[in-house]
């Protein structure tokens, strides 16, 4: 996609909200496979960028990266404030879950997955094998 | 803290609408930007309602 078709979507968007648009930077992904470019709104004035979102421009045809040997990962964090594991990271389009017990997000993800990829009309097998990471963050006294 | 409710707020203003129960707990949406995507009821986890904000073509707002 051409930085001038990148920006008329960005106009569009940020015309909804109340931000102006003032300076646009736009590089790939660093992360290929998501296939989606990432962009920097600068306030007026403002040096930082004021937004910095990845935002997929670009529709992955599924069924293509599937053929292609693309597997689906979904990595699972924990928010301990929140008393949750939630989805972190994945590149199944959509997928945002969360539940208190790991097991039960477990029980509820292949059927998530499903129904996100029949909708996405890109998926005709019945079956689509995806991997399930697990980060947590713990941390060890060690007694001097 | 339930973030449902202000994060369905965020979505319906967007455009965005309810077209499903994938399963007790977890509604399936469609965005006009980015498609379908998946919210949970409740929503305990603030970086999860940034999440489905992202998913739904949004800019994440809860910090």
């Amino acid at each position: 996609m051409k930085p001038r078709a990148v920006r008329a979507i960005l106009h569009s968007r940020i015309l909804r909200s109340n931000l102006s648009l003032i300076h646009v930077k736009i590089r790939r992904s660093p992360r290929p496979k998501f296939l989606t470019y990432r962009f920097a709104v600068c306030e007026s004035g403002r040096s930082g960028p004021y937004l910095e979102a990845f935002i997929p421009l670009k529709r992955v045809n599924l069924a293509t990266h599937e053929r292609n040997g693309m597997e689906y990962q979904v990595v699972i964090g924990r928010d301990r404030k929140a008393g949750v594991w939630f989805v972190s990271t994945t590149n199944v389009p959509g997928l945002a879950l969360e539940d208190p017990s790991l097991d039960n997000l477990l029980e509820k993800l292949p059927e998530a997955i499903a129904w996100l990829l029949r909708k996405q009309k890109t998926q005709d097998q019945h079956e689509v094998p995806f991997d399930v990471l697990l980060l947590e963050h713990e941390r060890a006294r060690i007694a001097g | 803290m339930d973030y449902y409710a202000d994060v369905t707020k965020l979505l319906t203003d967007a455009g965005c609408y309810r077209v499903a129960i994938v399963r007790p707990g977890v509604e399936g949406w469609e965005s006009p930007r980015t498609g379908p995507f998946l919210v949970d009821n409740p929503i305990r986890s603030q970086a999860n309602a940034n999440n489905i904000l992202r998913n739904a073509g949004l800019a994440p707002v809860f910090q």
